[in-house]
């Protein structure tokens, strides 16, 4: 069973990811939803998950500091990539050095979605 | 950074709501606002500073909010409606300042803010575009300061 966790602090962001994660096809069971890096890091502490897509501007924990503590932690194993509208692929590749696996741009189709998750769960541990 | 022109704004603005709510757009004259529009907006600094703005009816951010979470839109709070025309404005920023702006000048965009204090200090330059989203009137607007 492959579970996926999405960060972000909205909530319609956060189904806006998972109807596209639906409409994808792509072999995901479950999608678990955390509000910031520091909910997520208690979702990540008492659930297996498989992957997760986090958002970067959020308020107590944004997604640089929850890809440094995923990195530096017991879940560094799990691949992060991040969900964002930013414009800068300079301020990307930071977010890549740093540990995210991947970047999905919004706005999004279900494909480029698909392409990600296929890119994550491919990735060597 | 590249010349600012309304098809820059029309394209991003688009594009955003094409791909992300699957709604339709068209070119539509630029009237006054619906009386009960919704104004976002996001401020951006760095080598290029300013606003870009968005106003649209809370109708329409129901219907981005019904498409992007699957519900019915009757069943959208404004709470909701104003999230999804957040967003809406968030993604057209950085689509536009992609548009605008080489990787090494881009500027960092702020969080949107629904009901933005009412103007920009400093405005060098301003630029408006208007569409019409399934039925609903939609300007965009961006303001460089620097």
């Amino acid at each position: 069973m492959i579970t996926c966790l999405v960060v972000d602090d909205s909530a319609m962001i956060r189904a806006m990811v998972a109807r596209a994660i639906r409409l994808s096809g792509a072999d995901v069971d479950q999608i678990l939803e955390a509000a910031n890096g520091l909910e997520a890091l208690t979702l990540l502490a008492c659930s297996r998950v498989d992957f997760v897509l986090s958002d970067v501007h959020m308020p107590e924990m944004g997604g640089a500091e929850l890809i440094a503590r995923m990195r530096d932690g017991p879940f560094a194993s799990t691949p992060i990539a991040i969900i964002s509208a930013e414009p800068s692929l300079e301020r990307i590749e930071e977010l890549c050095r740093q540990g995210a696996r991947g970047f999905l741009r919004k706005p999004f189709t279900p494909e480029n979605v698909r392409s990600l998750i296929v890119q994550l769960l491919e990735a060597p541990k | 950074m590249n010349p600012i022109h309304p098809d820059l704004l029309l394209a991003a603005l688009a594009e955003a709501l094409e791909t992300m709510a699957f709604i339709a757009v068209e070119p539509a004259p630029d009237n006054a606002p619906a009386d009960d529009a919704l104004q976002v907006a996001l401020d951006f600094s760095g080598l290029l500073d300013g606003r870009v703005s968005l106003s649209a009816p809370a109708a329409l951010g129901a219907l981005i909010a019904a498409n992007l979470a699957a519900l019915e839109p009757d069943a959208v709070s404004p709470a909701q409606a104003a999230d999804a025309l957040r967003e809406l404005a968030n993604i057209t920023a950085g689509l536009l300042l992609r548009q605008l702006c080489a990787d090494h000048e881009m500027p960092q965009l702020q969080v949107p803010v629904v009901a933005p204090s009412a103007t920009q200090p400093h405005v060098l330059h301003t630029c408006r575009a208007a569409l019409n989203a399934d039925g609903h009137p939609v300007t965009l607007s961006l303001e460089t300061c620097s």
